[in-house]
């Protein structure tokens, strides 16, 4: 497992593919502390007004803050508004 | 994400709450199932979210399933808004009406235009016109004839070539054009000499040659005769000359100019209608002597609109008179520019000026200067005489 990501990201970087491609990863992107658009997730394991987390293709990402809402919802993307206190991977 | 909510809207969506055991449990549900979710929102342990009216009958029986209770809370999108548009007939009718009123007034003339007629009175006289064929305000399109229109124009005005009638939108437009009628027929009439002169080359169109190179006329003496092979004619031709002009100027040798002094002062008014108001600067202009610059800017000038509110910059510039003192060529030079200005302006068009002789008086005593300036120029002196009758 640790070779085969390993070698991915030889790959890619030889390639210049994005990573995330190649190694399936999340993406995220994070607008100041108000939005959070994560790609490429496996669901939801929590949620809360201050706790959300997401089920990725390798471990969690947790999301910690006040007034977190999901503003979209869709099989690809996961879109989190609010305040963002803390982004965490585990 | 803007295309997927106007879609969701189109297809009518719910605002709905669920309550129980963990209720974030169908959120996951969902995922899996591909329904999409948004503006999820966790609120003192309930779980509120938006779902399309589709998914929101596919969640159902999970809700149910998972031993939760699933509310609905609002519903929005087209068709729960036509469906409260069914209950509420006067709107619809209201609606109906104004599109019926406004297709109806699209098919009425609105405004009248007459282009291409040269003087007010046959202006006048087409207006009179359309009005007896019905083309006025508020008219229905359908009811005016044009083609009928166009005819009548060119049967009664005469002097017209040309007229169209068109609608676009709804302003009606008359299109006329004028005829052009050929000058006419002109009387016999004599060339004479507009000015003294000597001649150096004379071009007969029509009529007969009185002088040739070289002669010296006067003004009045003919030059071309209306005659031709014994028959009276207007005659036609152009006679070349040399004639001499001669102006003379004088001034004492001191220049006074006018200059801005670089000092400015700016003032803002606003004008509301005819009236003006003074934003800021000073009431009068603050200089003995002063030009001004002026610029407008109006708040929205867009097709016929127009707000009466102007906001006006003018700008005070000072003047002060400079004098300058010359010296007695420098004098004479300016004297004589002066005075061949002057005379080049008393020119006919087409003359030439082939010399210019420029002469100091000799002075006395006094502080002037004067100069005299002659030119000699070559045109064309031949002038329309007196009309005259038949000749026998």
């Amino acid at each position: 497992m640790q070779r085969g990501v390993r070698l991915g990201r030889r790959l890619a970087e030889l390639l210049e593919i994005p990573p995330d491609i190649v190694l399936d990863l999340a993406r995220l992107t994070l607008v100041g502390n108000l939005q959070l658009v994560l790609e490429n997730h496996r669901g939801i394991v929590e949620y809360s007004s201050n706790r959300v987390r997401l089920a990725l293709a390798q471990g969690e990402l947790t999301i910690s803050g006040s007034d977190l809402v999901l503003v979209s919802l869709s099989a690809d993307e996961i879109v989190v508004e609010g305040h963002i206190g803390k982004v965490e991977f585990s | 994400m803007f295309i997927l909510r106007t879609w969701f809207w189109l297809r009518g969506q719910v605002l709905v709450r669920v309550e129980g055991e963990h209720p974030e449990r169908l959120l996951n549900l969902a995922l899996s199932r591909g329904i999409y979710l948004w503006d999820v929102r966790w609120q003192e342990g309930r779980l509120y979210f938006r779902v399309g009216s589709r998914g929101f009958f596919r969640l159902r029986p999970l809700v149910r399933a998972k031993g939760l209770r699933l509310r609905i809370l609002a519903k929005g999108g087209l068709p729960f808004m036509l469906r409260r548009l069914r209950r509420r007939q006067a709107l619809l009718l209201g609606g109906a009406l104004f599109l019926c009123a406004l297709y109806a007034w699209a098919n009425c003339v609105w405004s009248l235009e007459i282009i291409g007629t040269r003087n007010e009175v046959q202006a006048r006289e087409l207006q009179a016109l359309l009005v007896e064929k019905g083309v006025s305000r508020g008219v229905l399109k359908s009811r005016i004839d044009l083609s009928a229109i166009e005819h009548e124009v060119l049967a009664r005005f005469l002097d017209l070539a040309w007229a169209r009638a068109y609608f676009a939108g709804t302003k009606f437009t008359l299109e006329v054009v004028p005829k052009l009628l050929p000058p006419a027929a002109e009387e016999p009439v004599d060339l004479v000499a507009r000015k003294s002169g000597v001649v150096l080359e004379v071009q007969v169109l029509a009529g007969t040659a009185l002088v040739e190179k070289g002669a010296t006329v006067r003004a009045g003496d003919v030059l071309i005769k209306g005659e031709q092979g014994g028959k009276p004619v207007p005659a036609r031709g152009r006679v070349w000359a040399r004639v001499w002009y001669e102006a003379y100027a004088e001034g004492p040798p001191e220049q006074v100019r006018v200059l801005r002094t670089g000092r400015t002062a700016e003032v803002h008014l606003i004008r509301v209608f005819q009236r003006e108001f003074l934003l800021f600067g000073p009431k009068e202009p603050p200089f003995a002597r002063y030009e001004t610059e002026t610029s407008v800017k109006t708040l929205l000038d867009w097709r016929n609109l127009r707000v009466p509110v102007e906001v006006i910059n003018k700008v005070y510039l000072e003047l002060k008179e400079e004098r300058r003192h010359l010296t007695a060529e420098e004098n004479a030079e300016r004297l004589a520019s002066e005075a061949l200005a002057k005379l080049k302006q008393g020119l006919v068009e087409g003359a030439e000026i082939v010399k210019v002789d420029k002469r100091v008086l000799s002075s006395p005593e006094d502080n002037l200067t004067r100069v005299r300036v002659r030119i000699e120029t070559v045109e064309d002196i031949a002038e329309r005489g007196r009309v005259f009758g038949r000749r026998e």
